[in-house]
């Protein structure tokens, strides 16, 4: 099939029949519940349903791996706030979205995976492509379901839509047997979401936290990615804005304020802005929104701002006090909270300056040495050529925390990484998810040469329906964070890192008739950041950089967040 | 050992057992003992459990439990004497 023909694939549908099959109820009740997009992979126990998707205006997106549908449903989820959906077939469709379905959870994105199903009477009979992907994803769900009965289809879907958009967002697996999608159900009730009530903040905890702020003198916003799942960053800003109280954010909370905010220091932890890991250490009061504590975000606990009490507004009760205790503790929706929360902060023009001089002190440098590209600096000038329209879904590694570190976000939506479960392969499937989402976007994917390699057949998804997303691969031919683990950790001891056997890139792009041009000297890359947005199609920049480059700081594991190496540890 | 006794009311369908004792072990304890009955539409179930090391907290444990979808209610009661029996023991 040609790659026009494949994009008019939803553009000639045929009415419903009157009589429906439990399959066609499913596509009917997605398209009741708001649905417009999913991504997926057929395959015998869900045929079914795509032979009622032909008939339907649901858009589907073909992926060429199971596990790309689901990390694009991610990204499609944490970009529009509604459930991303994926679909597979059972047994190693259902598997491969597994990875997919762990990313969801751990970063509390909204996900529905529907997944097929050998019939009941083969459940657990060791059928051909059965598995059990019920039992082997109940860690890594909000919910799941096996829906057994044609005529509960409505009303599960509907539950398994809610349960993943409200609250601490996340995933509901949805498995339908083969027999209850092709089981006969007469009419057709649309689907009704059951409407959960928000959690509301309880006043006693609002005045507490009110007092600890008034009493405070180097105070700290340390926001999260809850804030903008939540839905409350205009609220978060607005705040902020009268607040005037310094902020850090963990790597999902960038964006809640702008890059450029001035009460904005920087990311904090592992690989955080000195500024902002140095300002948590000294502050007196942390007030932690939509965040967990995450041992990337901390350091070792123990020394983590020994001297700051703790307001933690958090939607999850099971957050509030789990790795560091709160003096107030406001479990809420976020947005409610920082609504009835009168944030007056007394006199801290004092900490203020200090903040100021910890930004100037360790502010960023682009100096480095040598004619090869530096890839911070690329980065940092990519993200504000695109301006606010700019989008970065970024794979995982050095690659992922120079993203992190130099790029300007105008907005959390900005900026799509694989937080919690840190999976590689994600960068290429969240642009094409991203993309989709929010088509005024200018949405990147920034990878490495270890990353792409993971998912790099989702070219062909790019090139089958045309999505103009921007690729920049960071190329060492390393598995650079390992690598840079191995130098400092491990005796300079390279344990299969080595990738100098990777192909060529442009080639590969090429190969898949996506646009592709080289970059190896710093001065190219001014031209080539315009080549790259000046794209109408999708488009990959390959970009050679220095394999011995290391992302700095760096809080080695086990220690304080005070304890951050910088460049001048290197052997 | 130190064995806490929870008791949860949750929703009767299918996986809810196995979603809650999944939670208990991932979450760093071991099921010592375990109760249970149901009606029509809910079950309750009485589980007796020991952290595996000292940073284990079993009132973080119940909330964990509480935001498990369809669990009802969660409570720590009066522990439950637990006789340990030692593998090959008689009595």
């Amino acid at each position: 099939m040609s790659a026009g023909a494949a994009t008019a694939i939803n553009e000639q549908r045929q009415p419903v029949p009157a009589e429906r099959t439990g399959a066609a109820l499913v596509v009917e009740t997605l398209e009741a519940l708001g649905v417009t997009h999913l991504f997926g992979y057929p395959g015998g126990a869900i045929m079914s349903v795509y032979d009622a998707l032909s008939r339907s205006n649901l858009k589907h997106v073909l992926v060429r791996h199971e596990q790309a549908a689901a990390l694009a449903a991610d990204a499609y989820g944490r970009v529009t706030r509604r459930a991303g959906v994926c679909l597979a077939t059972s047994g190693p469709g259902a598997t491969n979205l597994v990875t997919g379905i762990a990313n969801a959870f751990m970063d509390s994105t909204p996900l529905v995976a529907i997944t097929g199903q050998v019939a009941q009477s083969f459940m657990g009979t060791d059928a051909f492509q059965e598995v059990d992907i019920f039992g082997l994803t109940l860690p890594i769900v909000k919910y799941s379901m096996i829906i057994r009965d044609a005529r509960d289809i409505p009303a599960r879907l509907a539950e398994a839509f809610e349960i993943a958009e409200s609250g601490r967002m996340g995933p509901v697996l949805v498995d339908l047997p083969k027999d209850v999608q092709q089981a006969r159900v007469d009419g057709y009730s649309a689907p009704v979401r059951p409407q959960r009530s928000p959690r509301e903040p309880e006043a006693p905890a609002l005045r507490a936290a009110e007092a600890l702020i008034a009493a405070a003198r180097r105070p700290l916003f340390y926001i999260g990615g809850g804030v903008a799942r939540s839905g409350a960053t205009e609220t978060f800003r607005a705040v902020a804005d009268k607040a005037r109280i310094p902020a850090v954010a963990t790597l999902q909370g960038l964006g809640a304020l702008p890059s450029d905010h001035p009460d904005f220091i920087g990311m904090l932890g592992m690989h955080g802005h000195r500024a902002a890991n140095m300002a948590v250490q000294e502050s007196d009061l942390l007030i932690v929104i939509g965040a967990r504590f995450d041992d990337r975000a901390t350091g070792n606990l123990a020394g983590f701002a020994p001297e700051a009490k703790v307001v933690h507004i958090d939607p999850d009760a099971a957050e509030i006090d789990k790795l560091r205790t709160a003096n107030a503790p406001v479990c809420s929706e976020i947005g409610l909270a920082l609504s009835a929360l009168n944030i007056e902060a007394g006199d801290i023009s004092e900490w203020r300056a200090r903040v100021e001089t910890l930004k100037s002190t360790y502010a960023q440098r682009y100096n480095a040495p040598g004619g090869g590209v530096y890839a911070p600096a690329l980065l940092k000038t990519l993200s504000e050529r695109a301006g606010d329209s700019f989008v970065a879904a970024c794979d995982v590694g050095q690659h992922q925390m120079w993203v992190a570190q130099h790029c300007r976000f105008s907005r959390p939506e900005a900026h799509l990484t694989s937080g919690g479960l840190g999976a590689m392969g994600f960068g290429l499937p969240a642009a094409i998810g991203a993309k989709l989402a929010d088509p005024d976007a200018t949405v990147v994917a920034v990878s490495g040469d270890g990353s792409f390699m993971m998912n790099v057949q989702e070219l062909a998804t790019l090139r089958r329906y045309r999505i103009p997303v921007k690729i920049v691969l960071l190329d060492n031919s390393m598995l650079g964070l390992v690598r840079q683990w191995q130098d400092l950790f491990f005796e300079g001891n390279y344990s299969e890192v080595d990738l100098s056997d990777n192909p060529d890139f442009v080639d590969v792009a090429n190969a898949f008739g996506i646009e592709a041009f080289a970059v190896e000297r710093r001065e190219e890359v001014d031209s080539a950041i315009e080549r790259l947005l000046a794209a109408d199609g999708p488009i990959l920049m390959h970009v050679r950089i220095d394999p011995e480059e290391n992302v700095w700081p760096l809080v080695p594991p086990g220690k304080s967040n005070a304890d951050m190496m910088e460049k001048s540890h290197e052997h | 050992m130190n064995i806490d006794s929870i008791r949860i009311e949750f929703d009767a369908v299918e996986g809810a057992i196995r979603r809650l004792l999944g939670v208990i072990e991932a979450r760093g304890f071991d099921v010592k003992a375990m109760t249970m009955g149901s009606d029509l539409n809910r079950s309750n179930m009485t589980v007796g459990v020991a952290p595996r090391d000292e940073n284990r907290c079993v009132d973080l444990l119940s909330r964990q439990i509480a935001r498990i979808e369809g669990v009802r209610h969660v409570a720590r009661v009066t522990p439950t004497p637990v006789r340990e029996v030692v593998h090959g023991a008689v009595s």
